[in-house]
């Protein structure tokens, strides 16, 4: 290590001076001390609130009475011993599972689409992602005019195509809401996946393909031994960063169907709002809140540690 | 080998055009059902290309809602949003960027876990404490909150594109007697104007669709925002499909006209947030 020149010559300090190691340390927390108060006032310390609340009993209407009696497990115990919080999670891991996926699909599929040299290509890729900046109240809206019973241009589509012999009725049964639902979530998720994807597979050196070319590899294969291990970090951030995204979005299916009908769309996040802003069951909402939480933590450590081997 | 490459290249632009209709499609049919009348029994069976064009469904939605009011508030709510966070956003990335220190690292992944948590779950919480300190109610509690979930994507986000900046421009700057600070606003700050308008409008773009803060936070119609007023709509007892998509559209046109004028550099901030991050 090269020693810094303020340590080489001692100064005569006739007031005390910072050395300049440590005015540009101060430097650094001064620069995010904001972002670190603005998060922990906003994010950090209402989590711990709700980490509280979630072992007492809040009810909306005694807000100004705060927390009273003692810390109790109850609001866990009716939690894990309730068949709504189970379907929740059932609905949950589905629709992740499924939103991720069906979005991944896609993403991988226009990536490498526009990963090819042709004209028009920019354009093409702004009309891709364009449904990226979509609000999701937005999106929830014209998939639910889509998918209308009557007038929609989905059960068109299936009637003309004789795909069904009758329209479907998109939100009144559990696996077609649950479909609809996906559907909008995917169109709005599968830019982020274009978008990282691309930007991955333009920074494989272009050498491996040549060598591999020289070598008589054809297209497929060099997809599949160096396109893919070579996004392998890429591809793993991406999942674990939908799947968060997926376990807390909320309002599409909000919008849509409300968690609905009968729970087939009520995912965690949505059960959430609901036990607390329609029961006003604000403790067993955020105990509920809580496990929703230790599940992203563990799925992202899962993911991180099955993806975390570096290709180059 | 010529017809060869001829083939693949009409290959791509076959497919390239089918996803873009597959894709493009809610949008298209968003417009299409905007700009007919507003009669539902009329536009079925659904025509694809329709020739009744209209813009009746616009005039009335604009003048018969109160759309032009939610537009304000958003816009309010966003520019205030803007405001605040990305000077934070610029300092946190800019230290994350240059320093190594221990605890630095750790800030950032405390701020990236921080945009991960349910908007749900802290939204309780928040309104307890917004309607203690009286709040409720208010764009302030609205900007508060969106500011806390900005600041961690603008951070990442501005961390990838000061990375991008040499490093030996501010030692320049600084041996030439300026400070720190003076080398960050005069030499680093105007050549991440691209990456400061990227992170902007990426922040902008969140904090103008935001839905769950606002819908808690805010009761009284004439406050809403454009997300709120949207989904009133879709809650009335018969749902004009027209005016729901005429109002999404008149929604849209800011954040659809941004992202496509800096697409290049918002797309260069997800990458590098998401890929880094």
């Amino acid at each position: 290590m090269i020693p810094t020149p303020t340590t080489l010559t001692p100064t005569p300090a006739p007031r005390r001076r910072l050395t300049s190691a440590a005015r540009s340390r101060l430097f650094a927390v001064a620069l995010l001390l904001p972002a670190v108060a603005v998060v922990a006032l906003v994010i950090l310390y209402p989590l711990l609130m709700a980490a509280q609340m979630s072992f007492y009993d809040v009810k909306v209407f005694r807000i100004a009475r705060g927390f009273t009696g003692d810390p109790h497990l109850r609001n866990y115990v009716d939690m894990l011993s309730s068949p709504g919080f189970w379907q929740s999670l059932r609905v949950t891991l589905y629709y992740v599972f499924w939103g991720t996926l069906g979005s991944f699909a896609i993403g991988l599929f226009t990536a490498v689409l526009l990963n090819q040299p042709f004209r028009g290509r920019f354009l093409a890729r702004v009309l891709i992602v364009l449904p990226w900046p979509i609000p999701g109240v937005v999106a929830a809206s014209i998939f639910m005019w889509m998918f209308n019973a009557s007038f929609g241009v989905v059960n068109y589509l299936l009637l003309t195509l004789g795909i069904v012999a009758e329209p479907v009725s998109w939100f009144t049964q559990p696996l077609p809401a649950l479909m609809a639902v996906l559907a909008a979530t995917i169109w709005k998720g599968y830019p982020f996946f274009t978008i990282t994807l691309l930007a991955g597979m333009q920074s494989i050196p272009g050498e491996l393909y040549e060598a591999a070319r020289v070598d008589g590899a054809s297209a497929s294969q060099q997809f599949r031994f160096i396109t893919i291990p070579a996004l392998r970090n890429v591809i793993g951030i991406s999942l674990v960063i939908s799947t968060l995204w997926l376990f807390r979005f909320f309002e599409v299916i909000y919008i849509m169907t409300g968690g609905g009908p009968s729970g087939a769309t009520e995912t965690l996040s949505i059960q959430i709002y609901r036990e607390a802003f329609q029961y006003f069951e604000m403790s067993y909402a955020a105990a509920i809140g809580m496990v929703t939480l230790l599940l992203s933590v563990i799925t992202t450590y899962v993911y991180l540690r099955a993806t975390s081997r570096s290709f180059y | 080998m010529l017809l060869r490459r001829r083939t693949t290249t009409l290959l791509v632009y076959v497919l390239v055009i089918l996803t873009l209709i597959a894709l493009l499609f809610p949008l298209y049919w968003m417009l299409v059902t905007a700009l007919r009348p507003g009669n539902q029994l009329l536009s079925y069976p659904p025509r694809f290309f329709p020739t009744d064009l209209t813009v009746e469904t616009f005039r009335r939605v604009l003048s018969e809602t109160l759309i032009f009011r939610w537009f304000l508030n958003s816009t309010i709510i966003t520019g205030a949003t803007m405001v605040i966070a990305v000077p934070i956003s610029a300092l946190a990335g800019y230290a994350m960027s240059r320093f190594r220190y221990a605890g630095v690292r750790e800030t950032g992944y405390f701020l990236l876990v921080a945009r991960m948590l349910p908007a749900s779950l802290l939204i309780i919480p928040l309104y307890f404490i917004f309607v203690r300190l009286g709040l409720n109610d208010s764009y302030v509690a609205v900007i508060i909150a969106n500011t806390t979930f900005v600041v961690p994507f603008g951070a990442w986000m501005l961390k990838g594109f000061f990375d991008s900046i040499p490093r030996e421009l501010e030692d320049a700057a600084m041996i030439d007697g300026t400070t720190a600070l003076g080398a960050l606003a005069r030499v680093v700050l105007p050549l991440s104007l691209p990456g400061l308008a990227a992170t902007t409008v990426y922040c902008a773009i969140i904090t103008w669709g935001e839905f769950v803060f606002a819908s808690t936070l805010i009761s009284g119609a004439d406050r809403w925002t454009g997300p709120i007023g949207i989904a009133s709509f879709n809650q009335q007892y018969l749902v004009q499909w027209s005016d729901i998509m005429a109002a999404s559209l008149v929604f849209i046109v800011p954040v659809i006209l941004f992202f496509a004028f800096l697409e290049r550099y918002l797309i260069q901030g997800i990458a590098a947030g998401g890929v880094k991050g």
